[in-house]
């Protein structure tokens, strides 16, 4: 994947989802960008029930599609989005970008922030005196694939989490 | 309530149980800081034991579980007892499960059953 060029504060549905992807994806939902981490996972809710219901999405229930499945990858799907949300906005200078797509392969986030500093990586023992840095970590495990691809005004970080 | 909101709610019991009951979600938002200042309060009175109900979460994230660490951190130096008591949703759980957390902490399936 290769991404370049400076990414507009507040960036653009276009500015986000230009990184090579497929125009088969049935579901996009790519929206401005949001003011927190609530709104981001409120995206990604709205993206999954409309899958789980149907491109229409008017069947909002996702437990309705697979109870015990659809529960665990959902809740998930969250966490992920979550997390690399708020490491762009207390650690990356702010989020610049926020794309979310379903495709063949699963939920496809793209989260761009302003900071050319890498994710922390650090894990800290709870025993330790900070307590932190579950975050990245938990993002790792959580996704299939999980790249960040930096530009001169910030990152990319795409995380991949499979729906099935 | 909304969803991103959060609501923590701190009771005393006749016995001297400290109870949390903690509602909404648990983010770098919501008031993360809210849930530890009660935690670390609860710590700090030497009743010994304090109860989180998390069973109102409806979704957490690492802000929420370093909250929570923190406060059994607490509780560890000053010799309290904390339990957290479900039933958990499964944003919470998959929050303990997924980063190895679960260990940590001592749960009760329920409220009710977290005094004993």
């Amino acid at each position: 994947m290769t991404v370049s060029g400076t990414h507009p504060a507040g960036g653009s549905d276009e500015a986000v989802g230009g990184h090579g992807r497929q125009d088969t994806s049935p579901v996009r939902a790519a929206s401005g960008v949001p003011q927190n981490a609530a709104a981001a996972r409120a995206l990604v809710t709205r993206l999954l029930a409309a899958r789980a219901g149907g491109p229409d999405g008017r069947t909002a229930d996702i437990a309705t599609a697979d109870v015990t499945v659809a529960d665990v990858t959902v809740a998930d799907a969250l966490l992920v989005t979550s997390e690399l949300v708020t490491n762009a906005f207390r650690h990356g200078g702010g989020l610049t970008g926020f794309a979310a797509e379903v495709n063949d392969e699963g939920l496809l986030l793209t989260v761009s922030d302003a900071s050319s500093t890498p994710p922390a990586v650090t894990v800290r023992l709870p025993q330790a005196d900070h307590i932190g840095g579950y975050g990245w970590p938990l993002v790792r495990r959580l996704t299939q694939r999980l790249t960040v691809t930096f530009h001169p005004g910030g990152k990319h970080i795409v995380a991949l989490i499979a729906l099935t | 309530m909304a969803a991103d909101e959060l609501s923590v709610v701190t009771h005393t019991t006749d016995d001297g149980v400290v109870l949390i009951r903690v509602r909404g979600s648990l983010d770098a938002w919501s008031g993360c800081s809210e849930l530890a200042d009660a935690l670390a309060d609860a710590a700090g009175r030497s009743t010994g034991r304090t109860v989180v109900d998390l069973s109102g979460v409806e979704f957490a994230d690492s802000a929420g579980l370093h909250a929570l660490l923190s406060g059994r951190q607490r509780h560890e130096e000053t010799g309290g007892r904390l339990v957290l008591a479900g039933p958990l949703g499964v944003s919470m759980r998959r929050l303990f499960e997924v980063t190895g957390t679960i260990g940590a902490f001592r749960f009760a399936d329920h409220v009710d059953t977290a005094f004993g």
